[in-house]
């Protein structure tokens, strides 16, 4: 049988434990961790074996390390409203311009650098 | 794209770019298609895709002069009628995307066979398959994907899993081949039938069902830094199966399909 005594000094342990290592757990949950962070940021060479002479750390190769990642609308939601100016200068809106038509709407990150 | 629009389908891109360099590239590459300047990224964060890895002070610009800060973590969305999302397509790293064939049979709905892609096909009087790639060529990084059609002739099935002992459900395994990454078969949803004769009900296709292996050129064979990359790769398909009536079976079957796969460069 275990002692009243060894089964609070157990308890307290336990305690202690979760309050030093709150830090660890909080950085697990919520924020998003870059590749550079993972990887030796002045690496090359990324998880999927693609060399480039930039570092990872390079703002323009921040990509996260894992798959849990913000990725917008979930399947079955919508898409927010908005207008922005097409390449020839003119205003879209995009929920009437796509009025009842499938769409496929693709976020890229630059035509130019 | 011209399947996108006869069947359509309407398609955007959007950017943090200004709409001058939208227009010197739509002009550049004939893009038909609307180009969206989201110059100050509020539609990218308000969609909830702002890469939140780049420091917003960050010096550090493009050749171009651009600040990084801005960029999204890159994606497509597929929109039904409705305006709903019907799939995603995000990857963790930009260098990552999904192929052509791969987002047009999402959008469309069905898988689409292209004209130019590599195929190769089986046949005998039961039963025809054919395994083709969704893509014309495979690109580093681009998850394509490789599909077998199978097709039952009238009155005759093929078994899926979970079956009990004796029944040999149809499998499609692809041997593992270095510079392609290759993902676990997709089986599609079968349907039940009953057998009288033995009082159960087994999980059997019929006419015309496709099994979905995602299939991914990776660097270690598309690698800038080889002086010498092959041009294409030879692809191993095992494919097993047993076609029965409702009375009686043939003999189970293992078939070896060999499928040549064109690596393509990436457009700089």
């Amino acid at each position: 049988m275990i002692s009243l005594k060894s089964l609070y000094g157990l308890l307290s342990a336990i305690a202690l434990l979760l309050v030093f290592a709150s830090p660890v757990f909080a950085a697990d949950t919520g924020t998003v961790q870059g590749l550079h962070e993972v990887l030796d940021p002045n690496s090359r060479t990324d998880d999927l074996g693609i060399t480039v002479p930039i570092p990872i750390s390079h703002p323009g190769r921040r990509y996260p390390a894992t798959d849990d990642f913000p990725t917008g609308p979930d399947l079955g939601e919508a898409l927010p409203e908005f207008s922005l100016q097409n390449q020839h200068g003119e205003m879209v809106d995009f929920s009437a311009h796509r009025a009842d038509s499938r769409a496929v709407v693709v976020f890229f990150r630059s035509v130019v650098w | 794209m011209q399947t996108l629009s006869a069947a359509g389908i309407k398609v955007y891109g959007v950017s943090y770019d200004a709409v001058s360099e939208l227009k010197a590239f739509s002009d550049r590459y004939s893009i038909g298609y609307d180009l969206l300047s989201d110059s100050d990224s509020a539609v990218i964060t308000e969609v909830g895709i702002l890469n939140t890895l780049i420091e917003e002070d960050s010096q550090v610009m493009s050749p171009a002069g651009k600040s990084f800060y801005g960029l999204p973590f890159p994606g497509v969305f597929v929109l039904d009628e409705e305006g709903l999302v019907a799939e995603k397509f995000f990857n963790r790293s930009y260098a990552t995307r999904d192929s052509a064939g791969s987002i047009l049979n999402s959008a469309l709905g069905e898988v689409l066979k292209p004209e130019s892609t590599p195929e190769v096909d089986f046949a005998n009087e039961q039963i025809q398959f054919s395994a083709f790639l969704a893509d014309p060529e495979l690109k580093l990084e681009y998850n394509s994907m490789l599909y077998v059609r199978f097709t039952v002739a009238e009155g005759l099935h093929i078994y899926a899993d979970p079956l009990p002992d004796g029944f040999i459900a149809t499998t499609v395994s692809v041997n593992p081949v270095e510079g392609l990454t290759i993902g676990e078969p997709r089986y599609p949803p079968t349907e039940m039938m009953a057998f009288e004769a033995l009082d159960v009900e087994l999980p059997v296709y019929g006419g015309a069902v496709d099994v979905a292996i995602p299939i991914t050129a990776n660097a270690d064979v598309l690698n800038w830094t080889l002086t010498d990359k092959p041009d294409s790769l030879e692809l191993g398909i095992d494919v097993r199966y047993q076609v029965c009536s409702d009375v009686f079976c043939y003999l189970p079957k293992l078939e070896h399909l060999t499928m040549t796969v064109p690596l393509g460069p990436l457009v700089r």
